[in-house]
């Protein structure tokens, strides 16, 4: 999937990106990471900035523009979003010495990232989409990145599965009701991890899709994207496939870390988040155009987008160019990868001049489809509503 | 004074105190946990909605902060980082 040129030429602005980050970890007043070619920071160097947009060193979305008809987004491409600055690239030096703490299971230990990958090898397609992606089109001004629709990519994973994990470990131990991981970033003095640490639990219900991650896109996982070990967890947000992950534990409560009990939390505007309230977890139905965004000349046109039903499978995804109030079933593209992939599709149409809304309309197997409005949430989570989401074209 | 009073939250009175996770080259901060305020330029909405909201990763002040302390941090943020 990727010419040799390009894992070559990675390989050498990753070196020189870890030579900048020790440059930085010096200073204390360089608090702005190093930017390279095209406004990308060093750590994401090797990304095409072409068709990015960088909100923070940290945020990085892609453009709709970027979408493709082909299925997989490239990890060039993928979106970035780190809630901790990620480690020293130099944990990728011996990807296969990396070290995860297994716990919650009835023979707990340490295990290195070589040995994972002799209990077992499974790869899954799944969309990778951020809570907030989105939450630009809400009218609230929920705080946080100003996604729109490229808060999210579809992706291969290859990895162990989290149950040949547990199985290799003595099966998981009595009363666990979650999976809960903790990624590997580094936590400054004077504060309690608790309050910044990147832990998130999902129900164990997870384990039968979770995957211990190594590769992204046939490639080894890159640090931008939580190499060298990722916890991937189809179907769910991706807050919860974390990133670095040091610690693996089946839990019989979830993590008391900030960003567990009241982060990403799903409350009404102007409400304080609370265990109580839903978490981020299995995401909804969804769809957006990815093609045509602005003007076209009149005459046919192929009406193209991406479309996906969650942690559900997707039935079918119709288009309305007319503001919502005739719909047409679109054609899915290429073959199905699974019922954690998204779908390009088409639709062909004869546009006449003047303005048309031009909408996407996703039902998953459940028959849940996408509503016309989302109704707002205090962070700006989950937004699936089609008619934020359509776009106007100028047909000449 | 609300200057003065707004850094004094920023690096002390706010619990864990914005200073260890954000830079801010007014209050003389370099923390790197999250995004740069002088490379983020909020607007003292922007802050004052931060503040509250706890986005990411980020606590939430609202229970421990005073109305007065983030109107007075989100001014202080919102002036020093010109935004």
């Amino acid at each position: 999937m990727t010419p040799s040129g390009i894992a070559r030429r990675r390989f050498f602005v990753g070196a020189a990106g870890a030579g900048a980050a020790l440059g930085l970890g010096g200073g204390g007043a360089a608090a702005q990471p190093a930017r390279g070619a095209g406004g990308l920071p060093d750590y994401v160097a090797w990304k095409d900035a072409e068709d990015l947009i960088v909100h923070t060193p940290r945020t990085i979305e892609m453009k709709r523009s970027a979408f493709g008809s082909s299925g997989i987004t490239p990890d060039t491409d993928l979106f970035v979003r780190n809630n901790l600055p990620p480690p020293d690239a130099r944990i990728l030096e011996d990807r296969d010495g990396w070290e995860v703490s297994v716990e919650g299971v009835r023979n707990p230990r340490r295990v290195a990232l070589r040995e994972l990958k002799a209990m077992g090898v499974e790869s899954v397609a799944a969309v990778l989409q951020c809570s907030g992606n989105g939450r630009a089109f809400f009218d609230h001004k929920a705080s946080g990145t100003q996604w729109r629709v490229g808060a999210a990519g579809n992706v291969m994973w290859s990895g162990v599965p989290l149950r040949a994990v547990a199985e290799a470990m003595g099966g998981v131990a009595d009363g666990m009701r979650f999976i809960t991981a903790r990624g590997g970033e580094d936590i400054p003095q004077g504060i309690d991890p608790r309050t910044v640490m990147v832990e998130r639990s999902v129900p164990i219900a997870a384990m039968d899709r979770a995957l211990l991650a190594w590769e992204l896109n046939d490639d080894p996982v890159p640090l931008a994207h939580g190499g060298p070990l990722r916890l991937v967890l189809p179907g769910f947000f991706g807050v919860n496939n974390v990133k670095y992950v040091k610690r693996l534990a089946f839990t019989a409560e979830e993590s008391d870390a900030a960003i567990q009990r009241t982060g990403y939390r799903v409350r009404p505007v102007g409400q304080r988040g609370a265990p109580s309230q839903p978490s981020m977890w299995e995401m909804t139905v969804k769809s957006w155009v990815t093609q045509p965004l602005r003007e076209t000349a009149d005459g046919p046109v192929q009406i193209l987008g991406v479309a996906f039903g969650g942690a559900r499978p997707l039935r079918r995804v119709e288009v309305s160019t007319d503001g919502g109030s005739n719909w047409q079933e679109a054609r899915l593209l290429g073959p199905d990868l699974g019922r954690y992939a998204w779908r390009p599709f088409a639709l062909a149409a004869e546009l006449s001049p003047g303005t048309h809304l031009v909408a996407s309309r996703a039902t998953d197997e459940e028959g849940n489809s996408q509503p016309e409005k989302m109704e707002p949430n205090e962070r700006g989570y989950g937004h699936n509503g089609w008619r934020d989401h359509a776009v106007e074209i100028t047909v000449r | 004074k609300d200057a003065a009073s707004g850094r004094e939250v920023f690096t002390e009175a706010a619990a864990p105190a914005c200073s260890i996770c954000h830079a801010l080259a007014a209050a003389g901060a370099s923390g790197e946990i999250g995004p740069s305020l002088d490379a983020l330029k909020p607007s003292a909405d922007q802050v004052r909605r931060a503040v509250t909201e706890g986005p990411g990763n980020m606590p939430s002040y609202a229970d421990s902060l005073s109305d007065a302390q983030i109107e007075a941090v989100a001014k202080f943020v919102a002036e020093s980082a010109g935004g």
